[in-house]
C-alpha cells in the first residue's frame, strides 16, 4: 500500500507566539489579515500576534467577528475584510472556529466564488495566499489539517471541506496560549483531541506515520488532560497537551476520521453546541460498536488509557472504552446529548447526514443508516 | 462498492493530491496573460491592416489571416443594415459556390438576426443531416461549414450589422475569446464607422475640389508671403501656364506685369476684409479682382483667396457704346447743321443754276456762276458726308474701297489738321481692291488714328509736321498706314495703348478708347491693327484687312 503524509512547518515551544511576525516575513506578506475569535482577543493573544507582526515591520488587518460553529455569512465578511484591506497573507489564531474560517477565506480569496461551492474533497484548484495557524485551544488539530468544517446555516450542516492545500504554511504551537482556557473548554478540547487521536488510529487509513502521531497524542492525553483540567497552569500539561493535540491533528488529517465526527458534524449542523463535548458523548458508543473490527487496536488503546494490563485483547479493549469513559468522566463531561440539550432530536435525518460524511469512509467498521441512529438513540439517554 | 471506497479514502488521504504551487499558478497565469497579449497583438494588427480606402474583402481577408492562428476559422462574412433590412455585403474568401454575397437576410429565419436582436455573440452548430432552422445554415452547410460564431457590430448604441466566423467544426471558445470577439467586433466596427466618415468627408472635399475646378472665374489661393498655395484650372489656362511653374510663385508675378514693382494688391494682405479691383493683368486682359482673407482655426489671416473675373469684353462692349455715343452726339448735331443747310444749298445750287441759264454768253460773272455751283455741290458732297458718317446705314455695306473711305475721313476732317500746321502726304495705291468691311467702321478706325497722330503732333516743337497716308496691297491684304513724326510712345506705354481707358490725354479729355475699340474693329474684320513708335520721333500705325473675295485668292497663291 501506498501512503503519504503531509505536515507544514511546525514551531513548537514555549512564547512561539512572537515567531508570527517573522514567519510572515519569510513568507513575503506584507499586509496580514488577522482572523480571530473575540474570547482570544479578550485574553490578549490576539494583541501579541499582532504586535509581533507589527514589529517585524509588516501591515495587519484585525477581523474577530468569529463565533463556535462559524458559518458561510463569516467567512464572506472575512473574504471582504481581506479584500477591502488589500492582504496578501491570513493569520488564524484562536481556537478551531477561527483557524477554520481562517482557511476557509484564504480558499476564496485566490479561489473566488463561495465557500459552499469547494465542499467536499479537493476542489480547490488555486493556491491560497500564506496562510499561518496559532492554536489557542488543544484540540482542533487544525492548524496541521487538511480539514475546514464551516456551517451551512441554509442548509442547517457542518460542510467539510477536504484538500491539501488547506494544510497551513506554517503551524505555531505555543503551550502558553493555553493558560488562559477555562477547565471546560480545556476539557471538552482535550476530548476532542483524544477522539481525534482514537478516531485516526483506528481509521481504515492509518498509516505507520500516522500511528506514530496517534499512539503518542493519545498517552500524552492519557497522562495530562487531567491535571490539564485541574490547574491552567500546569505548563508541563500544557506542553504535553498542546503536543498531544497537534499530534493527534497531525494523525487524523492524514488517516481520516471516522463515525464520531460524522455524526457529531451531523448534530453540529442542528445545534450549537461544543464539538468535543458531543465527541466525548459519542466516542465510548461508536467504539463499542467498531471494537470488532479491530480488535488489536482497541486493545492497545486500553493499555494506554491505563486499563488492567493483561488479558485477552477483547477485554482490553472494553476496558479501554471504559478508562476512556472515565477519564471523560472525571473532567466532568456530559454524558448524554439530552443532557447537552438536545430538543426532539430527528435522529433519522441526522443519520443521513453523518452517513454522507466524508469522515465516515474512514470508519473501520461498515456502517448502516440505521446503526447510526441506533447509536444516536443510545447516546441520547 | 469496495473499490469506490478504496478510491474515496485514497482521496482523502490525498495520494493523488497536493498542496496547490505558486508556482505552477503563476506560470499558468503567465500563459493565460501571454495568450491575451497575443489577442492584444492581433487586434492591433487588425486594426493596422484595415484600409479606409481599400475594398471590404482585403479587410475581411486581414481579418481571417490575423486570427487564423488563434481561431482556425475558414470563412469570415460582414453582413449589414441598411434601412432595417440586412444584406451579406462581403466574404473572405469568396469561392465560386459560395452565393451568399448580396444575399438578402430574411428577419424571421436568420441566425444572424438573432444574434442582433439578443445583442449576444452567438456560437452556433449545428448537424448537416438535420433539416435547418436558418437560412445561414443552408448556405454554410453548401461549403462543407458547420460551425458559426455571429458577433453584433455595435457603434455607440446602435447595431450596424454582423461578423461572421465560419468553420467546419467547432472552434473551442471561453469566456476570454468571447470577450476577445466582443473587443474585435468593437474594433472592427468603430474602423468601419471611421472609414465611412472617411469616405463621407473625402467626398464632401472632392465636390468642393471639382466645384473650384469647375468655377470659370480664377481662384487663386495664396499664403502671406503672397506665394501661390493652389489655383483652379481656369487660372492655368487663363494664363497658360503649368500648376507646377505657378506653385510658389509670387502673385503679382503671375498676374501683373513688372516684378520689382509693390504688389498692386498688396492692400489686401495688410487688411482685414475683403477688397475689390479692376485691374489689366499681365495677358491685356481688364479683370474685376475680389480678394478675401483666409483664417485658419483661430481667426489668425494664413492667406488670400483671390478671385478673379475676366471683364475685358464687357468692357469693350462698354467702352464700344460710350465711344459711338460721344460719336453719335456729334453726329446728331451734324446731321441736325447738315440738314439745315442742305435746302439753302439746294437753293443756292438751283439759283446759280438759273442765274448761268439767264448768263448765255461767257464771260467772268457767268465764270463766277460756275464756281458758286462748284463750291455748292461741293458742300453739298460734305454734308452728305457728314450725314452719312454720324448716321450709320442700317444695312452695313460689307465692301469698302479704302482709299475712299480715307478721303471721305479727310474732307470732315482735314482742315483741323493742317489748321494744327501739319502737312497731309497722301501716297494712295491706285489700284487698290475693296477690302471686306464696313466703311462706316472703317471710317470710324481712320478717324482715330488721324486724330491720334494729330494730337501726337500737336504738342511737338517741330517744324515739319507730318502726316504720311499710304495705302498698299500685301498678298491678299489691304494695308493703310498712318505715319506722323509727333512725340511718339514711350516704352513704358507701349503695352498699354490698346487697353481700354488708357489715355495720355486726361487734360484733353481723352477717353483712351479710340485705339482699343479700333483694334477691335480691325479683329472683327478679320484684320489686325500693330504699330511702331519710336519716342520723340514719331509712330506709324497699320490697318491691315483681307482684301474682299481674298481668301480663296490668297489660297489660290497658296497652292
Ligand atoms: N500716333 C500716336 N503718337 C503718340 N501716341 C499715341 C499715338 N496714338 C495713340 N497714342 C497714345 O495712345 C493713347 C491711347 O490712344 P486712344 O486713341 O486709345 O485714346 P486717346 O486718344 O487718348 O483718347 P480719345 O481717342 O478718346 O481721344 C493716347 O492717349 C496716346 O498716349
Ligand atoms: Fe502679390
Ligand atoms: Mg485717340
Amino acid at each position: 500500500m501506498i501512503s503519504k503524509f503531509m505536515a507544514p512547518e511546525i514551531i513548537f515551544g514555549d512564547h512561539s507566539i512572537q515567531q508570527t511576525g517573522e514567519s510572515f516575513l519569510r513568507l513575503g506578506a506584507q499586509r496580514v489579515l488577522v482572523v480571530s475569535d473575540p474570547g482570544v482577543k479578550e485574553a490578549g493573544w490576539t494583541t501579541q500576534a499582532v504586535e509581533n507582526i507589527q514589529a517585524s515591520g509588516l501591515d495587519y488587518h484585525l477581523f474577530s467577528n468569529i463565533s463556535t460553529n462559524p458559518d458561510t455569512n463569516q467567512v464572506a465578511e472575512g473574504v471582504e475584510a481581506y479584500h477591502e484591506a488589500r492582504c496578501d497573507a491570513v493569520l488564524g489564531i484562536g481556537g478551531g472556529s477561527a483557524l477554520d474560517v481562517a482557511k476557509a477565506v484564504a480558499v476564496i480569496v485566490s479561489n473566488g466564488g463561495k465557500i459552499e461551492e469547494y465542499e467536499g474533497i479537493d476542489h480547490i484548484h488555486s493556491p491560497l495566499p500564506p496562510v499561518i495557524m496559532v492554536p489557542t485551544t488543544a484540540g482542533s488539530g487544525s492548524e496541521v489539517s487538511q480539514f475546514s468544517i464551516i456551517v451551512d446555516p441554509v442548509r442547517k450542516k457542518k460542510m467539510t471541506i477536504v484538500s491539501k492545500s488547506l494544510v497551513p504554511d506554517i503551524a505555531i504551537v505555543d503551550p502558553f496560549v493555553l493558560m488562559t482556557k477555562d477547565h471546560l473548554l480545556t476539557a471538552a478540547t482535550g476530548l476532542d483531541a483524544i477522539t481525534h487521536g482514537i478516531e485516526a488510529y483506528v481509521s481504515a487509513a492509518a498509516t505507520p506515520l500516522t500511528d506514530v502521531h496517534a499512539v503518542n497524542a493519545m498517552k500524552l492525553a492519557a497522562e495530562f488532560l487531567r491535571p490539564s483540567v485541574a490547574s491552567h497552569t500546569n505548563v508541563e500539561a500544557k506542553r504535553a497537551m498542546a503536543m498531544a493535540s497537534m499530534q493527534a491533528g497531525l494523525a487524523f488529517s492524514n488517516a481520516i476520521l471516522g463515525a464520531v465526527h460524522a455524526m457529531s458534524h451531523a448534530i453540529g449542523g442542528r445545534y450549537a453546541l461544543a464539538h468535543g463535548e458531543i465527541n466525548s458523548i459519542l466516542l465510548p458508543h461508536v467504539m463499542e460498536f467498531n471494537l470488532i473490527a479491530s480488535p488489536p487496536r482497541f486493545a492497545a488503546i486500553g493499555d494506554i488509557f491505563g486499563a488492567s494490563a493483561d488479558g485477552e485483547e477483547m477485554v482490553r479493549a472494553r476496558h479501554g472504552i471504559q478508562a476512556v469513559r472515565a477519564l471523560a468522566d472525571d473532567i466532568g463531561a456530559p454524558k448524554t446529548l439530552r443532557s447537552v440539550g438536545l430538543r426532539d432530536p430527528d435522529f433519522e435525518s441526522m443519520a443521513r447526514i453523518a452517513l454522507e460524511d466524508a469522515c465516515m469512509i474512514t470508519n473501520p467498521r461498515d456502517v448502516a443508516l440505521k446503526d447510526i441512529e441506533m447509536l444516536f438513540k443510545k447516546a441520547y439517554e | 462498492m469496495f473499490t469506490e471506497k478504496e478510491m474515496v479514502i485514497e482521496k482523502l488521504t490525498g495520494v493523488r493530491a497536493s498542496k496547490k504551487s505558486y508556482y505552477t499558478d503563476l506560470k499558468a497565469t503567465i500563459a493565460e496573460l501571454e495568450k491575451k497579449n497575443r489577442k492584444l497583438e492581433i487586434l492591433s494588427e487588425v486594426a493596422k491592416g484595415f484600409q479606409v480606402t481599400g475594398t471590404m474583402e482585403t479587410s475581411l481577408q486581414h481579418i481571417l489571416e490575423t486570427i487564423y492562428e488563434l481561431y482556425p476559422i475558414d470563412r469570415v462574412s460582414l453582413s449589414l443594415i441598411e434601412q432595417g433590412a440586412m444584406s451579406l455585403k462581403s466574404v473572405y474568401p469568396l469561392y465560386a459556390e459560395d452565393s451568399a454575397v448580396g444575399m438578402h437576410l430574411p428577419r424571421k429565419e436568420s441566425l444572424y438576426w438573432k444574434a442582433i436582436e439578443q445583442n449576444m455573440i452567438v456560437l452556433h452548430e449545428w448537424d448537416p443531416a438535420d433539416t435547418y432552422t436558418f437560412v445561414e445554415e443552408r448556405t454554410l452547410s453548401a461549403l462543407n461549414l458547420h460551425y458559426v460564431c455571429v458577433i453584433p457590430l455595435r457603434i455607440k448604441a446602435s447595431t450596424i450589422g454582423v461578423l461572421t466566423f465560419a468553420a467546419a467544426e467547432r472552434i473551442e471558445c471561453d469566456q476570454s475569446d468571447i470577450s476577445f470577439f466582443r473587443q474585435l467586433s468593437d474594433h472592427i466596427a468603430v474602423m468601419m464607422e471611421n472609414a465611412r466618415l472617411y469616405q463621407e468627408v473625402y467626398q464632401g472635399r472632392k465636390e468642393w475640389e471639382e466645384t473650384f475646378q469647375a468655377v470659370a472665374d480664377l481662384l487663386i489661393l495664396t499664403d502671406n508671403d503672397h506665394r501661390i498655395v493652389r489655383c483652379n484650372q481656369a487660372s492655368y489656362s487663363f494664363f497658360d501656364v503649368s500648376p507646377e511653374a505657378v506653385a510658389g510663385q509670387r502673385c503679382h508675378d503671375l498676374l501683373f506685369h513688372d516684378t520689382e514693382e509693390f504688389c498692386p494688391i498688396e492692400e489686401s494682405y495688410n487688411g482685414e476684409s475683403m477688397k475689390n479691383y479692376q485691374m489689366t493683368l499681365k495677358n491685356g486682359r481688364v479683370c474685376d479682382i475680389q480678394t478675401y482673407p483666409v483664417r485658419d482655426g483661430d481667426g489668425v489671416m494664413k492667406g488670400l483667396l483671390i478671385y478673379i473675373k475676366d471683364v475685358t469684353a464687357r468692357i469693350k462692349t462698354e467702352a464700344q457704346l460710350q465711344h459711338s455715343g460721344k460719336l453719335a452726339a456729334i453726329g446728331e448735331m451734324a446731321a441736325g447743321v447738315a440738314h439745315e443747310l442742305n435746302s439753302p444749298l439746294t437753293a443756292v445750287i438751283g439759283n446759280t443754276q438759273i442765274l448761268q441759264r439767264s448768263l448765255k454768253e461767257e464771260g467772268p460773272p457767268r465764270e463766277l456762276a460756275v464756281a458758286i455751283e462748284r463750291g455748292g455741290r461741293r458742300c453739298q458732297t460734305i454734308v452728305q458726308n457728314l450725314l452719312s458718317f454720324s448716321r450709320p446705314e442700317k444695312e452695313e455695306s460689307i465692301e469698302c474701297d479704302m482709299n475712299v473711305a480715307v478721303e471721305d475721313v479727310l474732307s470732315l476732317i482735314g482742315f483741323q489738321i493742317e489748321k494744327e500746321n501739319i502737312v497731309i502726304e497722301k501716297h494712295y495705291s491706285s489700284s487698290l481692291p475693296l477690302v471686306k468691311a464696313s466703311s462706316h467702321q472703317v471710317g470710324q478706325v481712320i478717324i482715330n488714328l488721324l486724330l491720334n497722330a494729330k494730337d501726337a503732333l500737336k504738342n511737338s516743337e517741330k517744324k515739319d509736321k507730318k502726316i504720311k497716308i499710304k495705302t498698299r496691297v500685301v498678298y491678299s491684304n489691304v494695308v493703310l498706314e498712318v505715319k506722323d513724326n509727333g512725340c511718339g510712345i514711350g516704352q513704358r506705354q507701349k503695352a498699354s495703348v490698346f487697353e481700354p481707358f488708357f489715355t495720355t490725354k486726361r487734360k484733353q479729355n481723352g477717353t483712351g478708347l479710340g485705339l482699343s475699340v479700333s483694334k477691335d474693329i480691325a479683329e472683327k474684320n478679320a484684320g489686325r491693327l500693330t504699330f511702331t513708335s519710336e519716342e520723340e520721333r514719331g509712330s506709324t500705325f497699320q490697318l491691315k484687312l483681307p482684301v474682299y473675295g481674298g481668301e480663296e485668292k490668297y489660297e489660290d497663291i497658296s497652292r
